[in-house]
């Protein structure tokens, strides 16, 4: 296929340093941690957080799983991802999940918070919520399985988000 | 002068708990944290200069002690 000729857009405005927009990408307890720490600190801050979550994401903002009405390769899926923000597992050290065991019994020692209780939190704060309807349809993850509370969004709507903000973030 | 004790909770928790404490404030009231995390005394510095809270003295030491001036 041959290129395109270039299109032509309007002038853009330019982005706006009071807002922040994470894409979490990654499933894994400890990217998530560090995602969700620094969405609740720039809500904190008084900043306009978006987290658009996609793939492994996906699994900081379900609730549960939910078998019936799916076809048997979206149930297999179904089985195999994290049902909750509290049973993801890490990057490193998962030892077949006694490394978030571990972890999390460490946190709970320690007093840190978790995964889903910065989701929690970083909800009060008013921070948006953006699921990728995409991952959402390949990983045959239906609306209700997910949190309340959570807007669908495409590739698009993330890019005008990103392009708005003065800072983005893939996690 | 209201007393805010975040003793025993690690980063970003102060911080968090903070911000919603003083969006039910009025301006001008002035509030006394207590903390334990030791990035506290950095991460206070900052939310007030990003918040344009005022940040009238910090005490650092094993408790971590901040007045802050809603603005």
């Amino acid at each position: 296929m041959s290129a395109l000729p270039r299109m032509d857009i309007p002038p853009s405005a330019l982005p706006d340093d009071k807002r922040i927009t994470i894409v979490a990408f990654s499933g894994d307890m400890d990217k998530l941690l560090a995602c969700l720490s620094l969405a609740n600190s720039a809500a904190a801050m008084g900043r306009e957080v978006t987290i658009f979550f996609t793939f492994w994401g996906m699994s900081a903002i379900r609730k549960r799983k939910a078998y019936s009405k799916k076809p048997w390769l979206d149930r297999i899926l179904t089985f195999m991802l994290p049902a909750h923000a509290s049973s993801v597992g890490m990057s490193r050290m998962n030892m077949l999940g006694a490394g978030p065991l571990f972890f999390r019994h460490l946190m709970r020692r320690k007093n840190v918070s978790g995964v889903a209780q910065l989701v929690e939190t970083a909800q009060a704060l008013g921070v948006e919520m953006i699921a990728c309807s995409m991952s959402m349809d390949v990983m045959g993850i239906q609306s209700d399985e997910l949190i309340e509370g959570v807007h669908h969004g495409g590739a698009a709507a993330c890019v005008q988000d990103i392009c708005g903000s003065g800072t983005a973030l893939f996690i | 002068m209201k007393q805010l004790d975040y003793k025993g909770m690690q980063c970003p928790m102060p911080i968090v708990h903070l911000s919603m404490e003083i969006r039910k404030l009025e301006s001008g009231e002035v509030v006394e944290v207590e903390a334990t995390d030791k990035a506290f005394g950095v991460d206070v510095t900052a939310w007030a200069e990003m918040t344009g809270n005022r940040l009238l003295d910090l005490e650092t030491g094993e408790v971590l002690r901040a007045r802050i001036q809603v603005a």
